[in-house]
């Protein structure tokens, strides 16, 4: 899997992808140190409340959709050359052709944000209208992932063509699952954008039905969680072990891991939904459920990923019950990058099975506790795990050596700090009432006292995560342009403790999980959906055309 | 790093993960602790956001 030395030309499509993620991100961490300022309430000459939406619009789509769909689409194109050592299929020019269309639609989307025009948040619920250009640009950016979509799956299908019955390597059957699993779960908010949003924003329609449209982005709305978060687990498997200087505990079960999370993440984001009225409490119920069957993936990856840093560390000469965890080389940004992830996770997923819980989630619905357990799961969990891989792949990508591993050690542990200094006060503010959403504290001082200590930490928090921010940046552009080139490095994956010489054609293949999904997807959302289509809207449109 | 002799890292490799098992199990106990003073420490009493 590792036999490869990449020429310089093999890494400029999944850089290029890369560095806009990157680049975007520091912008929007930028904007995170303004809102957290202007949230705190501490300073009143920059509570501009038209300002801070906008802010926090352009935050959102820049994390949650242009960080994380172009980092992918980086790392996915380099996991593919890595692993496979066979040419994309559809070649360079059709990956630079989604490049392009996915750039082009974020700058239209960028623009119209920035200028105020978009000012309806990540998940741009109606009734909140934003400019048509932003809709369209939002939708060229999925249409140009899409392209990635393709090419992940029909080169692993030509490499299983020249290679059959071997296991395709894991880290491009992970990869390849998530690109189905973005295709299928973006379907919901394309359909939402294209059939809804830019005809009523062109003024086309009058109405709109807000109850599907809701439930059309809950289709998108969680699953891309495990858009983002397939990539982590990628490195969890295969690039933690390596680095640790052990192998892989279960090749098997992870593939389990990853098919699980493929099928049962998309069918439930009704948990969304919760209080709004547009569906009743059974499917709500039904969701629920689906929800918490993916604690069992997690799990999985939980207990494999733990035991592969155990052998890891058994390998090194740790002795004992746990004297396996001092062994490990935690001087490794990768190594450390996964203990610090892996417990940002165990913090992040207690909290996500209180709001997950059809009961409980009343008590924190909407408030700043949401705030906080997603920040924890994606940009904690999630996105530290992008630093890491990218200090991982920079040496084989650039074919020049890390600039600084200190700096990517400090980086990573301000990170880590900063985020649980952001988010666990955020936790405390949700149960004490504080509601999301809001900017400067619009009640009284009497009422929002108790909230001080906390937005005080917040602010720290914010002021931390930038720092980390830049020097991520700093780091990747001095290795990227430094005179020093080495002799480009492979990209090294763990492989399993116990080789697989063959697998069943379920866990090497996606052909009938996807009939799987399409079956759960019916099951879970056809009504749902349909009912728009046959209830009395009061003179909307159901599907607005 | 100590220097493992082969006989080592295959009794190492063969060995069950037992802390795996050690800190899952510590995991799962916080896990139904923090679940259960969610719901009877906060919600019950609590009862909706307001």
């Amino acid at each position: 899997m590792t036999t490869q030395v990449m020429d310089s030309k093999a890494g400029r499509l999944s850089l290029a992808n890369i560095w806009i993620a990157f680049i975007t991100f520091l912008l929007a961490s930028l904007m995170g140190v303004y809102q957290v300022a202007e949230r705190s309430g501490f300073f009143p000459q920059i509570e501009v409340i038209e300002l801070y939406f906008r802010s926090v619009s352009s935050h959102g789509v820049i994390m949650g959709f242009v960080l994380t769909t172009f980092f992918i689409m980086g790392f996915g194109y380099w996991i593919a050359r890595s692993t496979l050592h066979i040419p994309l299929w559809g070649g360079d020019k059709l990956g630079w052709l989604g490049f392009l269309i996915s750039l082009g639609g974020t700058a239209m989307a960028a623009i119209m944000l920035f200028i105020g025009k978009a000012s309806v948040m990540y998940t741009f619920y109606p009734p909140l209208m934003a400019h048509p250009v932003f809709y369209i640009g939002a939708s060229l950016l999925v249409v140009g992932s899409w392209v990635w979509c393709l090419q992940m799956i029909m080169t692993m299908s030509s490499w299983k063509k020249q290679n059959p019955g071997s296991p395709v390597p894991l880290a491009m059957y992970a990869m390849t699952a998530n690109s189905i699993l973005w295709f299928i779960t973006s379907l919901g908010v394309a359909s939402e954008v294209l059939f809804q949003l830019i005809p009523w924003s062109l003024g086309w329609i009058d109405t709109i039905d807000v109850g599907l449209a809701r439930t059309l982005f809950s289709w998108t709305l969680h699953a891309i969680v495990y858009f983002w978060l397939i990539p982590a687990y990628i490195a969890f498997y295969t690039l933690v072990p390596k680095a640790a200087g052990g192998a892989l505990f279960s090749d098997e079960f992870s593939r389990i891991a990853i098919l699980m999370l493929l099928v049962f993440s998309v069918p439930i984001g009704m948990h969304h939904l919760y209080v709004d009225p547009m569906q009743s409490d059974g499917w709500k119920f039904v969701h629920m459920i689906g929800t918490f069957m993916v604690a069992i993936p997690t799990l999985i990856t939980g207990f494999t990923v733990i035991a592969s840093m155990e052998v890891a560390g058994r390998l090194r000469g740790g002795k004992g019950l746990f004297g396996w965890i001092k062994a490990l080389n935690w001087d490794n940004p990768m190594v450390l990058a996964g203990g610090l992830s892996l417990l940002m996770l165990t913090v992040g997923g207690w909290g996500g099975l209180v709001n997950a819980a059809y009961s409980m989630d009343v008590a924190v619905h909407n408030t700043q506790w949401i705030t906080g357990h997603f920040h924890l799961i994606f940009a904690g969990t999630t996105v530290i795990m992008y630093f890491a891989i990218a200090y991982y792949m920079w040496p084989s990508l650039t074919g020049r050596p890390l600039y600084s591993i200190k700096m990517a050690r400090l980086q990573l542990w301000l990170w880590f700090i900063g985020m649980l200094v952001l988010t666990l006060p955020w936790h405390i503010l949700g149960l004490i009432g504080q509601p999301r959403r809001i900017g400067a504290p619009p009640y009284s001082e009497e009422f929002t006292a108790p909230w001080v200590p906390y937005e005080t930490a917040m602010l720290v928090g914010g002021v931390i995560l930038f720092i980390s921010a830049l020097l991520l940046i700093i780091n990747l552009f001095f290795s990227h342009f430094q005179n020093k080139a080495v002799q480009r490095p492979v990209m090294e994956y763990a492989q399993p403790l116990h080789p697989v010489l063959k697998l069943p054609g379920l866990l090497n293949g996606f052909g009938f999980w996807t009939a799987v999904i399409a079956v759960y997807m019916v099951a879970s959302y056809g009504y749902p959906i349909v009912q728009f289509f046959l209830m009395e809207t009061h003179g909307t449109f159901p599907w607005s055309i | 790093m100590v220097k493992l002799t082969p006989e080592e890292q295959a009794k190492a490799i063969a060995e069950a993960p037992r802390g795996t098992w050690a800190i899952l199990l510590v995991y799962a106990v916080f896990m139904v602790l923090g679940w259960l003073y969610m719901f009877y420490g906060f919600f019950l009493p609590h009862g909706p956001v307001h």
